[in-house]
């Protein structure tokens, strides 16, 4: 994949064998125009023609959010599978799938970056592994965020994507809703700037907890943003939802979301949203000081 | 025709014996003899059903229908009840009732899961699954307790939040993650009771607090064992091994750390013996509000960033 993949280590690797015909080509998984995959990359995964935000690796979304090169945050590491869980896979081969997958150790990953000199702890969640399920792993490296931004006072910028909780973690996965809520709490207590950028999909135990408490919360286009997904609620009211039901126009329109932002434009708007609040915490200072005099 | 349990089904035939037998007894008939031996033989039998439940029949047992919901323990153990009523945004929502009362003569805020006990009611209240305005309405009862210095008791019993298109529209999430938010903002202290089903965020926005408590026969759970399967096996067939896989019980639960106590209930269940379980539960919270109500509003706080913090 491209430029903005190449940063960090490790590297993703590309779905098509290189030097294969195939491989200049990419399909837009929505309208199938068939895009040279160098203008597909360049355009950062979303396609010129309709628009399309295809979901991208973890990763990948760190290195286009930053003007320098990002500093990963070690997060902590917990032992795998507490409950000894098996579906019709075992959970332990299901970590190791996707760790191989997506290269990295579970379905969250931080950094920290810069953008305009404007220093921030970034957040990101990958969908690619096990659907971005929050799990004790997921719901730590957040808390760590948190306590990270705090420590430094800078703000934290958390980029959702995921399908909720994680199942194979039962009750563990669940007891992650409160103690994310906690570091919202902490940040919020801290005078912390919390910006939340909704990707699709962002469902369940995720947006119902720190994915919603945004001081302020920007979604890409077309993402699905809800408690519950739309086949489950087709399914049990035996109904059909209208077309765009939970997504981010929808979000926007109900009040939930505070603007839609293509993503060539995130970083920029990002940018603006953090020299916004710098300037204002140092003229706090500023005015802290004088009320002392 | 009344709701059985299936593995329960040995011991049905000699309760209505026995039920028969009370209605047409005089105190000095004959029959005496042979309903306690009646009465012993189904306690008998009882003790081994209840001995060996599996965590699908625990999960069987949470929901049945004569299972006393939250809203019965609010009437009886809390007196003198106020009732609390809509969320000042949109509207009521009868699953989940709110109010002010006395429990054991201490002013208390409470809430509880009413899933409704005939089939209009459950309609009416979705079945106990909450909407948004649910979830208002727990907020500001927080606030109104926190700043009243009125300490809380939730009972629990919901199968999860409403998941309906409404409750989307009017948004759910916000509401639950607000509303486990205000249980980070108490200055007083929550007692959490599951009484029935505890389902996934539904439940965890109301017991986020500083003792969360289980009826023994209660269940806890990220998903519902039915839906698990459904997502994992891809078949709610599945559903006892997902009840198994998913840790739901009130003894493993205990040992996991999530919950602070299990209550004791009577062998035979809650459904079967209201009365000594509203007592069980009574002498239970008696305890837990007492020690919880020694604390400062600072090591409460600090409780809760204990408990949460170590998941």
């Amino acid at each position: 994949m491209g430029w903005f993949l190449n940063l960090v280590k490790p590297k993703i690797q590309s779905n098509t064998e290189s030097n294969s015909p195939a491989n200049l080509w990419h399909a837009c998984p929505s309208c199938s125009e068939m895009i040279f995959a160098k203008e597909w990359e360049l355009a950062l995964c979303v396609c010129p023609k309709c628009n399309f935000h295809e979901r991208i690796s973890a990763i990948a979304r760190i290195n286009m959010l930053s003007d320098v090169k990002p500093k990963m945050i070690s997060l902590p590491v917990f032992k795998d599978d507490p409950l000894g869980f098996k579906d019709t896979q075992n959970y332990k081969d299901r970590l190791k799938d996707a760790r191989k997958k997506t290269q990295i150790h579970d379905a969250a990953i931080a950094a920290e970056i810069s953008l305009d000199g404007n220093k921030a702890i970034l957040f990101v969640m990958d969908f690619n592994f096990i659907g971005g399920s929050m799990g004790q792993y997921v719901g730590s490296a957040f808390l760590q965020s948190a306590n990270l931004a705090i420590a430094k006072n800078i703000p934290l910028i958390a980029v959702t994507a995921s399908g909720g909780a994680r199942m194979q973690e039962g009750i563990i996965s669940l007891m992650q809703m409160p103690k994310t809520v906690l570091a919202c709490q902490f940040l919020r207590e801290n005078d912390v700037p919390y910006i939340v950028v909704l990707s699709d999909p962002t469902t369940g135990g995720v947006i119902a907890s720190f994915a919603s408490l945004g001081d302020i919360t920007l979604s890409e286009p077309n993402a699905l943003i809800g408690f519950t997904g739309p086949r489950v609620i087709e399914e049990t009211m035996q109904i059909k939802l209208e077309e765009g039901f939970q997504r981010s126009e929808f979000q926007l329109s109900h009040g939930f979301v505070d603007a839609i932002v293509h993503r060539s434009e995130m970083k920029k708007e990002l940018t603006k949203i953090l020299d916004i609040f710098a300037r204002a915490r140092e003229n706090k200072k500023e005015r802290r000081k004088n009320e002392r005099n | 025709m009344t709701y059985q349990l299936g593995f329960e089904e040995v011991v049905l035939p000699l309760e209505a014996q026995l039920n028969n037998l009370k209605k047409n007894i005089s105190l000095d008939s004959p029959l005496v003899d042979e309903l306690t031996s009646l009465d012993k033989q189904i306690i008998r039998i009882l003790n081994k059903i209840y001995a060996n439940l599996e965590p699908w029949q625990y999960l069987l047992i949470a929901r049945h229908p004569d299972r006393p919901t939250g809203v019965d323990y609010i009437r009886k153990l809390i007196t003198d009840f106020v009732p609390i009523c809509g969320d000042r945004t949109f509207g009521d929502d009868s699953a989940l009732v709110c109010g002010l009362g006395k429990f054991d003569g201490i002013p208390v805020a409470v809430a509880g899961h009413n899933k409704g006990f005939d089939i209009d009611e459950r309609i009416k209240n979705n079945f106990g699954m909450a909407h948004p305005e649910g979830y208002r309405k727990i907020t500001r009862l927080f606030d109104l307790a926190s700043r009243f210095n009125l300490p809380l008791i939730t009972f629990i019993d919901t199968k999860g939040a409403a998941a309906n298109k409404g409750s989307e529209e009017r948004g759910q999430f916000y509401a639950l993650a607000d509303c486990i938010r205000a249980n980070f903002l108490l200055k007083v202290p929550l007692l959490s009771v599951i009484v029935g089903e505890g389902g996934s965020g539904g439940a965890i926005a109301l017991a986020s607090g500083h003792s969360l408590m289980m009826l023994k026969y209660s269940i806890f759970a990220v998903a519902s064992p039915d839906a698990c399967a459904a997502i994992l096996w891809k078949d709610r067939a599945f559903s006892a091994n997902a009840a198994s896989a998913l840790k739901i019980t009130s003894t493993d639960l205990l040992k996991m750390g999530v919950i602070d106590k299990e209550i004791e209930e009577p062998v035979g269940g809650a459904h079967r013996f209201p009365d000594q379980t509203f007592e069980n539960a009574r002498k239970e919270i008696k305890k837990e509000l007492k020690r919880l109500m020694a604390l400062s509003s600072d090591q409460l706080r600090m409780l809760q960033q204990e408990k949460f913090g170590k998941f």
